[in-house]
């Protein structure tokens, strides 16, 4: 492979990586949970900048060109941990607010109504996180300590979100196959019913909002410690339907559904126009993007409801017919029970 | 208590008592008020005024799933199974599930939880056999008839070991070889001491299995007793039988 091409590949592959966490994430609260965050794409972005100015360090360096608070530069991994506490924190005040009294399309208007005051704060308030020009320079984590070339440095940041993504898997994957999944799945079927057999609705709602809104802080966290820069321009509410159509094209409620959802939507719709020759007009190609999302999103809701790889039934086999299905990469979902 | 929307009394100055360990049905006409008691008494519903007392204490403004928590379940008018998780699956959404059920209990790992989850499958095989729905287990809820949902319904409220059961409607779309089943499932409930509330059309189930009855009508109680003596009572078949 010419090194250009691995830079390509590389670069790919932490993008990808940083979708499957936000896609697993954000499958958590929809597909599981059932609470329709259309805000979600905020703690990304909220732990891209935490990330940004905890690595940046004060504001008076590389000549105070861009201001912003809290300038620190913490050795890594802390910014990324801090990133999923403020994550995890800014989640809770929002969904405190937003989960208690509403119902869910009420609750889904006051995420997607904080995402659009989110952005115009960003951008306006100009001290806080350096306004419309965004945060730049941001030093690559641990690039001084391990002394690789900048494409040995790129396959080993693929490692680290390999690592990342690997134990956001398991979490999520703990929490969905256990009875607490079950119960997630109960409150996102019937909200009433659920409560009537003494689920606490909105705690197990809040829950999924701060583990997800923790998981998506740490997904921008890892960019923007990969690409070094971060605007408003990044993270516009838009940016949370596209990870919304990964979950719905793969397969809602099955991670390796969002899986497949996220390697199709934010990657290859994202890298595709980069191969199609400009035609229609300067910006044409870029703008279709959105439309192919809505109407992927439309198509699917419309035949396929439940995505490429649907939600996994899971089979206890008390009429004593199961049988063991080996149905693609989603086997070893299936909650076994010893008979 | 009384509980009125936008004006109309749906319940107006009602008051009874229900006997711990008894079989009460709540009977009368459509309208009388009987389903928002229902809603008034496991919290989903707040009354203008009035109070609940449930084993001595004041419930009103208590929420549904802390009610649950202490025993009083309810089902609904309408079929409310989790229609994507499978008929398994509801029933084990009903049961307590202590270990599993909290995040830290479910981020330990299947080890931490699997023996309660076990035991509770064994008492969901027992209930589904005993409603003969063994062979649709691994079914998913929403693909069930109507009638079975009611049944999964009721197999669901039962796993929650409740002490207190308000049943709304439980016999509503039943097939009459079931309705055995579920008549014999509350009998059941009757003898491991489940106080047990329910709405019911069916005066003949109503006589047999009903320790006491309780009529409504207009929002008010009109009646407290047993069927035959009720069936006396000028007020009661004036409003309920007609003439």
């Amino acid at each position: 492979m010419s090194s250009a091409l691995q830079f390509y590949m590389s670069t790919l592959l932490v993008y990808l990586g940083v979708s499957l966490i936000a896609c697993w994430a954000l499958n958590l609260q929809i597909g599981v949970t059932g609470v329709l965050n259309l805000g979600f794409i905020v703690f990304q972005a909220l732990g891209a900048y935490t990330a940004a100015v905890l690595t940046l360090g004060p504001d008076t360096s590389n000549g105070g060109f861009q201001h912003y608070v809290f300038g620190a530069e913490l050795p890594f991994p802390v910014p990324l941990l801090a990133a999923a506490g403020v994550g995890a924190l800014a989640s809770a005040g929002l969904g405190s607010i937003g989960l208690r009294r509403l119902r869910s399309d009420y609750q889904a208007m006051v995420f997607l109504v904080a995402a659009i005051i989110a952005t115009d704060v960003a951008t306006n308030v100009t001290g806080l996180v350096n306004g419309a020009a965004g945060l730049s320079l941001v030093p690559q984590p641990l690039s001084a300590n391990v002394g690789l070339s900048p494409l040995d440095y790129q396959w080993f940041y693929v490692g680290l979100m390999a690592i990342l993504c690997a134990v956001a898997f398991l979490l999520i994957r703990r929490l969905t196959l256990s009875p607490l999944g079950r119960s997630l799945r109960a409150v996102r079927d019937h909200e009433d019913a659920a409560e009537a057999l003494g689920y606490n609705v909105y705690r197990l709602r809040l829950m999924v909002v701060v583990i997800g809104g923790a998981l998506a802080a740490v997904s921008g966290a890892a960019l923007v410690e990969f690409i070094g820069s971060w605007g408003p321009g990044s993270w516009f509410y838009q940016e949370t339907f596209v990870y919304l159509a990964a979950v719905i094209i793969g397969g809602s409620g099955n991670n390796i559904g969002v899986a497949l959802g996220a390697l199709i939507v934010p990657v290859a719709l994202n890298e595709l126009p980069r191969f199609i020759p400009d035609f229609g007009g300067p910006g044409f190609v870029d703008a279709m993007r959105w439309v192919v999302i809505g109407v992927a999103i439309l198509v699917f809701l419309y035949f396929r409801p439940q995505g490429i790889i649907p939600e996994k039934r899971n089979r206890f086999g008390l009429a004593g017919t199961v049988r063991h299905r080996w149905s693609g990469l989603a086997t070893r979902a299936r909650v076994r029970l010893g008979r | 208590m009384s509980r009125a929307f936008a004006g109309i009394h749906a319940i107006n100055d009602a008051s009874f008592r229900v006997e711990a360990g008894a079989v009460t049905a709540l009977i009368g006409p459509n309208g009388a008020g009987k389903s928002t008691m229902c809603s008034v008494i496991s919290g989903f519903l707040r009354p203008d005024r009035g109070s609940v007392l449930y084993d001595g204490e004041e419930i009103v403004g208590c929420s549904p799933h802390r009610l649950a928590a202490r025993g009083l379940l309810r089902t609904f008018q309408t079929s409310s199974e989790f229609p994507r998780l499978t008929v398994t699956e509801n029933l084990l959404a009903g049961a307590r599930a202590d270990r599993g059920t909290t995040l830290i209990g479910a981020l330990l790992g299947r080890r931490y939880w699997i023996a309660e989850e076990r035991a509770n499958l064994e008492r969901a095989r027992v209930l589904l056999m005993s409603f003969e729905l063994l062979n649709v287990a691994d079914q998913m809820a929403g693909m069930l008839s109507g009638g079975q949902k009611r049944l999964v319904e009721l197999m669901r409220a039962i796993m929650a070991r409740p002490r207190f059961l308000v049943l709304d409607e439980p016999l509503a779309g039943i097939h009459p070889a079931t309705v055995e089943s579920v008549i014999a499932a509350i009998q059941r409930l009757r003898s491991d001491g489940v106080t047990v509330l329910m709405i019911e059309h069916n005066l003949g189930v109503v006589e047999r299995i009903c320790d006491r009855v309780i009529v409504m009508a207009n929002g008010s109680v009109i009646a407290n007793g047993r069927m035959h003596e009720l069936r006396q009572n000028p007020e009661v078949i004036d409003a309920y039988f007609g003439n």
